[in-house]
């Protein structure tokens, strides 16, 4: 992964994240049933996506820590810790505010919402730990193990509404019989799912960025 | 209708909120980084 920010890459997520909001507020018909509160779904799925796409990165990077040490990949897996939590964030706090219109409640123990808010918690201690601990060999490798570990909720979240019971609904997009959307919804939700990944490469590439400097800038200040 | 907007308002707040604290972070972040190289060359200036 490059530690620079390429130029172009800020102003395809300022034009998506622009086509997304026009076409979620604009274009996107009202759902019948839950009305303009179902517009949730254009911001709660691609925030949901992108912190499983931030905490695979998280796990692999790790794997690569664990295999070849820490140099850059430490970076890129507290990087994509810290964008995932922002991300899981987005997802809980949203979901909550969909919750308390639609099931009359702002939050229910569901095994969906329960495993999300362990894989939130899990990666809020993963970046406690990193804050807390001198940084160096020892903190990443066991960084890189609390990394990888963390991951194995990811298909636990996805599969937990098909596994369990649950108040959450089912996949509307990723089903065995297909999106559960119509036609103008799915495109909404691919566009606004472009904008969010334009976003989470730029904030990614942004962090790692700033740690890779702070890092050969605290080599410089030891011997300037 | 309005009360629908209302909620569609506070998750679409939430989202903008959220990314905004996290850029302010980083911005804070990148302004102690130009600080630290601003030091660094007025040493280096002082040693020449």
């Amino acid at each position: 992964m490059t530690d620079r920010l390429p130029s172009a890459l800020p102003l395809a997520a300022l034009v998506a994240v622009s086509a997304a909001l026009g076409l979620i507020f604009l274009w996107a018909p009202t759902e019948a049933v839950q009305g303009d509160v179902q517009r949730i779904l254009y911001v709660h799925v691609p925030a949901a996506w992108l912190a499983y796409l931030a905490f695979a990165v998280v796990a692999v990077a790790s794997v690569l820590v664990v295999a070849s040490g820490p140099e850059r990949w430490d970076r890129v897996a507290a990087s994509a810790a810290e964008v995932g939590v922002l991300f899981t964030t987005i997802v809980l706090v949203t979901g909550s505010i969909w919750a308390r219109p639609t099931w009359g409640v702002w939050w229910v123990w569901d095994a969906r919402l329960t495993t999300t808010l362990v894989l939130w918690a899990v990666y809020v201690g993963y970046l406690l730990f990193r804050s807390l601990t001198p940084p160096g060999a020892r903190r990443a490798r066991v960084a890189a193990v609390i990394g990888i570990i963390g991951a194995i909720d990811i298909p636990i979240v996805h599969f937990a509404v098909t596994w369990w019971n649950t108040a959450h609904p089912e996949p509307t997009v990723i089903s065995r019989a297909g999106p559960q959307l119509t036609s103008e919804m799915l495109t909404t939700l691919l566009v606004s799912l472009a904008a969010f990944a334009l976003v989470f490469a730029c904030l990614l590439a942004l962090r790692v960025a700033q740690m890779s400097a702070r890092e050969r800038l605290d080599v410089l200040e030891a011997h300037v | 209708m309005s009360e629908a907007l209302g909620w569609l308002a506070a998750a679409f707040g939430v989202v903008w909120a959220a990314l905004a604290l996290y850029l302010w972070r980083l911005a804070r972040e990148q302004r102690r980084i130009a600080d630290r190289i601003s030091r660094i060359e007025g040493r280096a200036d002082d040693h020449r």
